[in-house]
């Protein structure tokens, strides 16, 4: 995954040092797109709290199916949103202050 | 600053907002992808408990340079005589601005006493977190929330640090604001109810202070997405402030 292309799917993690940090990859790079698989998995079982834009609404991310590429936002097909097609949001474990 | 410029941690002396950069760039090779909080001297951190770099909150530090570049020794203040109390209950009261605390004995003998919290001390204390906060890491998220609120509605945030959105699930309206707790209000047609002060920080934050270890605009972000995907979630991790509570911020 890289930090550079705008318009390419990915996510972007809320990071201390940088704000808004962008993994991004190309959906036709297989190598990118297993890396990609990689972090989602990793980042949901550390505890992330992933959105996704689904038409115009925000949705958490429920859980990632690594075999059919998607987040799965609700219980239905439709509530299926595929990682090629959209840029998440991924904020780390959060506390009460 | 072009990179050949950026200081070096470890050769050169460095702010802790450069500290705090140099970190999550090297944080992100442990698949650390929110970086790492940066602890501050005279501050203690508090962290999610389940996150798993937990340590980092007994971390202090021993020196610094001041700003003439001379060494400096940070002295820590002894721990204090170890009560034979312990803290059971507490609860705000309105009526004279203060925390009533019940303490108890290893004999269940209670006491209680006020424990008072100035929010000048909270500004300043939060002012000293500000330290830890990259500037690029704040203009970052800001053009990142620039493309999650209407230009009006980010003009605003700008402008004041505030922005309201009403929740399309409960009605209840959020004001966001930079830097504080987010007020929620349940409108009616005769009036406005203030509900309580939601307070919440990624990973974790800076105990009496308002500020989160990550940058306000980050965390107003953060807020702002739980509260559009997650509004239950939010109100379930999020600390409930009474309104005139100084850990509210109003």
């Amino acid at each position: 995954m890289n930090e550079t292309e705008q318009t390419l799917p990915g996510i972007d993690v809320l990071n201390t040092g940088y704000g808004d940090f962008e993994l991004r990859f190309d959906p036709n790079k297989p190598d990118e797109v297993q890396k990609a698989k990689e972090t989602i998995t990793d980042m949901l079982k550390r505890g992330y709290a992933i959105f996704v834009r689904q038409g115009k609404e925000f949705q958490r991310v429920r859980k990632f199916d690594i075999e059919k590429d998607v987040y799965i936002i609700g219980s239905t097909p439709a509530e299926e949103v595929p990682i090629a097609e959209t840029k998440a949001i991924a904020v780390g474990r959060s506390a009460g202050g | 600053m072009g990179e050949e410029d950026k200081p070096r941690p470890g050769k050169e002396l460095v702010t802790l907002a450069e500290a705090s950069r140099y970190v999550a760039e090297n944080a992100l090779a442990n698949k650390d992808w929110s970086g790492l909080p940066m602890p501050i001297p005279d501050l203690n951190l508090v962290l999610e408990p389940r996150y798993k770099h937990q340590d980092i909150s007994e971390f202090r530090w021993k020196e610094c340079y001041d700003q003439d570049g001379v060494r400096q020794t940070i002295e820590e203040e002894p721990p204090g005589r170890p009560s034979e109390y312990r803290r059971v209950n507490c609860w705000w009261n309105s009526r004279y601005q203060v925390t009533i605390v019940v303490a108890k004995d290893k004999q269940g003998r209670a006491r209680f006493y006020p424990e008072f919290q100035s929010r000048l001390a909270f500004t300043i204390r939060t002012m000293d977190a500000a330290v830890a906060w990259p500037i690029e890491a704040e203009q970052k998220a800001l053009k990142k929330l620039a493309t999650l609120l209407a230009p009006d509605v980010f003009e605003l945030y700008q402008l004041t640090g505030h922005f309201a959105e009403i929740s399309k699930r409960s009605g209840v309206l959020y004001m966001f604001r930079k830097g504080r707790p987010t007020i929620a209000i349940r409108q009616t047609e005769e009036d406005s109810n203030v509900l309580c002060a939601l307070c919440l920080h990624p990973i974790g934050y800076y105990a009496e202070t308002w500020a989160g270890v990550m940058c306000p605009t980050d965390e107003v972000m953060a807020h702002l997405l739980m509260m559009r995907a997650s509004e239950e979630k939010y109100w379930a991790n999020a600390n409930q402030h009474p309104v005139d509570h100084p850990a509210a911020g109003v």
